[in-house]
């Protein structure tokens, strides 16, 4: 788990995920035999193969916020970068990537209905120029978390999508496959599936394969949804942005036998299959999911047997699709 | 094939967005009878290509989308009842009262139920989402039987009304894919001005995903794009909407090809085919928005047939219309008017 943690812990709000990318560069490279990074950012780690071209696609960035004006005494307001309610930035700490820490406020007490104008950020400057020497409009700051485990569960700001990068590390690690395989860590995920896109055009896959999170449906009162957390890795049949392949979908299936798996379709949002399966004349493309309590929020939940159930199904997927 | 036979053949294979095997595998059939070569591309697009034999002959593509709306299976109850959300834009509020077909291990019937009317409160009929609702199979082990991720379809099949007007739950764009199938037999044997290359576009209701890759894949120079648009019906407004039987719409848009769309228009008039002038400011939501950038661009035009009731199960439309978009695109394929 201690990878899993350096790894959410790791600053990379998208257009910015520089420092994870160093972080994952180190652990893959062992086991590909070229390393390049795209126009776009995107970590691309080839193992060399004879067999099918296989692009495996995991997104690095995160959620963030980033400033776009700061006031005469010293406060900043920002934007969403990504999927990020007022409600979970309240009253929490954030982080630049120059190791400024601010904290997240609202304006008055808190209506029905909260607003993204009324929120702002305080890094403890006393003035304009005090703030302006410190960040930066445009800069970017993520929201701090601790790493904690709660029994079998895990829980930590950017699960979304570390977890998917981790399982994809853990995974390249014991693939014995004679496949072509990509192993593709992506950028600007949450802005719109931006690096998986051009990623999968410079590729030109055979068969593709996103990982990443899913919601869950099993918290008091949620939106009824079938996937559980603890209920096994998620194949995925479809979300807002793809409806995966239906013949790697049953292979998929099939090679999930004798670990615990559920079928997943998830009403909204998206993932990297989505830019990836429309590429050129289109590539044949599934989707593994892990599941996660809390999306978007500082306290991602995911389950380590899911994660490890995963890892299982994206090596045999290598292996044997 | 007459018409009214073909639009009838045309709705019976269903072909929810990205389950559209079994009437990808009709069109591939019928595409097989008229095209030197025929193909099915990795999201499923059929593509069929017919030479023109010119040299140096320039690339027409024309597209019509064969997938349909339906449900997808998200969870299940207790008592067997399956919740289901819709792939693709429909107004949940048709819904209640639907029979539908759930492709399982084997088809099952089943139908949509609501809570009654007297049961419910003031104003919830208005506030009707998906999640109220189930399918009901009355089969109770339904785990047995159905997976979250299944499909469902609507069994509302061809009707024939009086006259010329027809009804179905898929003309919506089966009318285009008819048009597609008719233009083939009748340039069969004949000069074309353009080597020709037919798609059957998967996944146009989920945002044009089919027509993305099918036109890369082509990469034409020129696309005609086969839909359908909104017909006049007892409470439509005077623009936005087009009379049924008085002919195909040829659309104008600033996303649009003037020239060729001038091209269609004036062969419609030379040839004296009726027609309708129809006006989009912005994006068709046709697949010409994503066949005109999916490679390095092309020219685009977009002839749509009028339709009653779109995205219901009772979709409505006028053979005639049919079949004068099909005459109007015969003639431009042989030539026409227009210089490529």
């Amino acid at each position: 788990m201690k990878l899993l943690e350096q790894l959410c812990l790791a600053y990379g709000p998208s257009g910015a995920e520089g420092c994870v990318r160093e972080q994952i560069k180190n652990e893959i490279a062992p086991y590909a035999d070229e390393i390049s990074v795209d126009a776009l950012g995107n970590l691309i780690a080839h193992k060399k193969g004879s067999g099918k071209k296989i692009m495996l696609a995991a997104h690095m960035d995160e959620i963030g916020l980033m400033v776009t004006y700061i006031d005469d005494k010293g406060f900043l307001r920002f934007a969403q970068v990504g999927w990020l309610p007022p409600v979970f930035t309240i009253n929490r700490q954030v982080r630049f990537e120059n190791g400024v820490k601010g904290v997240v406020a609202y304006e008055k007490e808190m209506e029905k209905e909260l607003k993204q104008a009324k929120l702002f950020i305080d890094i403890g400057a006393k003035s304009r120029e005090e703030a302006e020497s410190m960040v930066k409009v445009g800069d970017c700051a993520v929201m701090v978390s601790e790493f904690t485990e709660m029994n079998d569960r895990v829980t930590c700001k950017a699960m979304d999508n570390r977890a998917g990068c981790y399982a994809l590390i853990k995974a390249a690690q014991e693939i014995n496959s004679s496949n072509d395989i990509y192993y593709v860590f992506t950028t600007q995920e949450e802005i719109g599936l931006r690096g998986a896109k051009t990623a999968a055009f410079a590729i030109e896959p055979d068969l593709a394969l996103s990982v990443d999170t899913t919601m869950t449906g099993d918290t008091p009162e949620s939106d009824k949804m079938a996937v559980t957390l603890g209920g096994g890795v998620a194949i995925k049949v479809m979300d807002g942005s793809i409806i995966t392949n239906s013949y790697l979908r049953k292979r998929m299936i099939e090679l999930a036998q004798g670990i615990p798996y559920q079928l997943e379709v998830l009403i909204d949002g998206g993932t990297d299959g989505g830019t990836i399966h429309t590429s050129r004349g289109g590539v044949m493309t599934g989707g593994i999911s892990i599941p996660t309590r809390y999306i978007h929020s500082i306290t991602e939940t995911v389950d380590k047997n899911d994660l490890k159930n995963a890892i299982t199904l994206i090596k045999r997927f290598c292996e044997e699709v | 094939m007459e018409t009214r036979k073909l639009l009838k053949i045309l709705n019976e294979p269903y072909g929810v967005s990205g389950s559209e095997d079994s009437v990808s595998d009709l069109i591939q059939e019928l595409f097989q009878k008229h095209c030197d070569k025929v193909q099915k591309d990795a999201l499923g697009n059929i593509i069929g290509y017919i030479p023109s034999g010119k040299k140096n002959a320039k690339k027409l593509m024309i597209d019509a989308h064969i997938d349909e709306l339906g449900l997808i299976i998200t969870g299940m109850e207790e008592r067997g009842f399956l919740l289901f959300t819709p792939i693709g834009g429909t107004d949940v509020k048709i819904l209640p009262g639907c029979e539908v077909t759930v492709f399982g291990k084997k088809p099952l019937y089943g139908v949509i139920g609501a809570k009654p009317p007297h049961l419910q409160t003031a104003g919830e009929d208005k506030k009707l989402k998906a999640t109220d609702m189930a399918i009901d199979t009355g089969v109770l082990n339904i785990e047995d039987y159905v997976r979250v991720g299944d499909v469902a379809v609507y069994n509302s099949g061809f009707k024939a009304l009086t006259g010329d007007y027809v009804c179905a739950r898929a003309f919506d764009d089966r009318a285009g894919i008819a048009v597609l199938l008719n233009f083939l037999e009748a340039i069969k044997g004949k000069a074309l001005a353009f080597d020709i290359y037919v798609c059957a576009a998967v996944q146009e209701e989920l945002g044009l995903r089919g027509a993305k890759t099918a036109g890369f894949n082509v990469d034409p120079d020129y696309s005609i794009t086969l839909d359908v648009t909104f017909g006049t019906s007892f409470n439509s407004t005077d623009s936005g909407s087009f009379e049924l039987g008085k002919g195909p719409t040829i659309c104008m848009s600033p996303s649009l090809s003037k020239e060729l769309t001038d091209s269609l228009i004036s062969i419609a008039k030379q040839k004296e085919i009726p027609f309708q002038y129809e006006v989009e400011e912005g994006g068709t939501g046709t697949n010409a928005w994503a066949v005109q950038t999916a490679h390095s661009g092309c020219k685009s035009a977009l002839v749509s047939v009028p339709l009653r009731y779109m995205h219901s199960t009772c979709e409505v439309l006028n053979i005639k219309d049919v079949d004068d978009a099909t005459k109007i695109l015969t003639f431009f394929a042989e030539g026409g008017t227009f210089n490529a």
